[in-house]
């Protein structure tokens, strides 16, 4: 049993330092840097949640993301941090930090597949599961955050945006990038869906997985159907739309959120590269 | 030309009263780029028994809803939107409960057989969760008309959807309905609440979670959601002692404030400022609606 979860423990370290993480000094360059964005790495009171904690400090993962970042013109300050919060998540608040809870990066490692899978004809490792969900929670909680701050008009309720916003980012560096991250994240939305939790449980808003997995799955393969046409199948009579919703999505970014974008440092953010070419190794 | 002047000034100021008078009394004037036409109802075979009764049920709904000049009433409600296109409001026979916005042909389909299960499956006086039957079926009827013309703006005016489309137009109905006073508001927030509610209780426990529209339990407590964010106090009965949990009540108010914000960005440049105070001052709904 210890051995086990030292082997899992190591594929976990493993896969956090292959695929999600590259070491920040070596790697964030210094002119991407966001000067409105603060990062901040809370230590966890339950020792459980500690290796996390350590993990993603050591690799400097919230750096990174400051980084990537760097073509947002913020207009206040942003801090983004990695806490325990108690739950999954904490609902993002009007001037709050986007928090990254320290429980939802636990659970993303809990539900992500121990051996390889075949999906859409690609080998689907942990490391994808592991890192797509990751970038998604990041980008999410940043996209509230932005929202909020740029007071940029959401139309279709702000999580499903925060959703889309992060899906289309991820749509938006190559079809390699496109893979991990978004069958990644359906991966970790699947196996974590609320679908037992009977309509009192959907009084909480859009907490459902299994309709966010659904919309990644509709973004995507709208996006790309070339790419993503193995998924359609499964989205039944709304395939035919996904090329309308993936529309309707890009248009509506580009018109509210890309007039916030330094589009030089985008460029300078596009030409490089964030998940490591030994991805899934 | 000083004595010209003043006397234009003069002038002026003694009709200025008169004709705002005049202007505060003239009924508010139809859409102009809102067309509206009800189609009769087809009459079936005579030997047809059940296809008669449900002809019988439209063909009352057709009368009541022409005489009482619904869908002319519903231009003129629509009168400060400054649309940039033609846009067709038809009541029909689909053969399917159901509403449409057709974006080929910038037209809504509002369906008897939606209004005719609207009447069906609302309460003589009132239900147990103290929804009306005006409610029911007034109410029902704004919320889905609002919802559809919700796409229609959507589509029109190119607003930016960025979250999902059926949602969106869900936030639209209730944000507008939340504009026209305590009793269109509370009627049309109750009036969806009640048709999702009655809805889901007839389908059950099935959520068809691919599908682009929420659940109906999440319609329901996201049009409530949206009432109380908007007027605390009208929904307070409903939300905060029977529908809503403590932690999604706690964010109505933001849910809110971002829809508001989106409505002054996005719509309310399509919208006449003057001819939308008096579509806010006017009654819009009569005693008798809903009562038959």
């Amino acid at each position: 049993m210890t051995r086990i979860a030292s082997v899992a423990a190591l594929a976990i370290a493993a896969a956090w330092s292959i695929v999600m993480v590259t070491p920040a000094r070596a790697q964030v360059p210094s002119d991407l840097r966001n000067p409105q964005i603060d990062v901040a790495y809370i230590e966890p009171k339950t020792a459980a949640l500690r290796p996390i904690y350590e993990r993603l400090k050591k690799r400097e993962v919230l750096e990174e993301l400051r980084a990537f970042l760097a073509p947002l013109k913020l207009t206040k300050k942003l801090e983004i941090r990695t806490e325990e919060c108690g739950d999954t998540r904490v609902a993002y608040k009007a001037g709050a930090p986007a928090t990254i809870c320290y429980e939802y990066v636990a659970a993303i490692e809990n539900a992500a597949p121990e051996d390889w899978l075949p999906i859409g004809g690609q080998k689907f490792v942990r490391q994808y599961a592991v890192a797509g969900a990751f970038v998604h929670v990041a980008l999410y909680e940043v996209a509230l955050a932005t929202f909020d701050i740029l007071e940029i008009p959401v139309w279709g309720r702000d999580e499903y945006a925060a959703d889309n916003a992060a899906g289309l980012i991820m749509l938006n560096f190559g079809r390699d990038v496109a893979y991990k991250t978004l069958i990644g994240t359906s991966w970790f939305l699947a196996q974590t869906s609320l679908s037992g939790a009977g309509p009192f449980g959907y009084a909480r808003g859009a907490d459902v997985g299994a309709q966010r997995f659904y919309n990644y799955l509709c973004l995507a393969y709208g996006a790309d159907p070339q790419q993503f046409g193995f998924v359609k199948p499964l989205l039944q009579r709304r395939a035919d739309n996904c090329r309308f919703e993936y529309a309707s999505v890009r248009d509506a970014f580009l018109t509210t959120v890309m007039p916030h974008i330094d589009q030089d440092l985008l460029a300078k953010v596009k030409g490089r590269e964030w998940l490591r070419p030994d991805d899934g190794k | 030309m000083k004595y010209l002047a003043g006397a234009a000034i003069l002038a002026t100021v003694l009709i200025w009263p008169a004709a705002q008078e005049a202007m505060a009394q003239s009924p508010i004037p139809q859409n102009p780029k809102v067309k509206v036409d009800y189609l009769e109802p087809r009459e079936p075979s005579p030997n047809d028994v059940k296809a008669m009764g449900i002809y019988k049920q439209h063909q009352a709904i057709y009368e009541r809803m022409t005489k009482r000049g619904v869908l002319e009433e519903l231009s003129r409600f629509l009168s400060p939107l400054q649309l940039p296109v033609a846009l067709r409001i038809k009541t029909l026979e689909c053969n399917t409960i159901n509403a449409f916005y057709d974006p080929q042909e910038w037209t809504l389909k509002l369906c008897y057989e939606y209004f005719a299960s609207l009447e069906n499956n609302a309460p003589q006086t009132v239900d147990e969760n103290g929804f009306t039957r005006e409610q029911a079926v007034v109410g029902g009827f704004l919320a889905v008309t609002l919802h559809e013309l919700g796409h229609a703006v959507s589509d029109v005016f190119n607003l930016p959807v960025m979250g999902r489309e059926e949602d969106s137009a869900d936030q639209i109905a209730a944000f507008v309905s939340l504009q026209f006073g305590p009793e269109v508001a509370r009627t049309a927030i109750s009036g969806a609440a009640h048709s999702w509610l009655s809805l889901h209780n007839r389908r059950g426990d099935v959520y068809p979670f691919w599908d682009s529209h929420s659940t109906d339990m999440q319609r329901v407590y996201n049009f409530l959601c949206i009432g109380y964010g908007g007027k605390p106090e009208l929904f307070k009965d409903l939300v905060e002692k029977r529908w809503l949990p403590k932690a999604r009540i706690n964010t109505c108010s933001h849910e809110y404030e971002r829809l508001r914000l989106a409505f002054r960005q996005t719509l309310l440049p399509h919208i006449d400022q003057d001819l939308m105070k008096r579509v806010q001052a006017e009654k819009w709904l009569r005693p008798e609606d809903g009562k038959w």
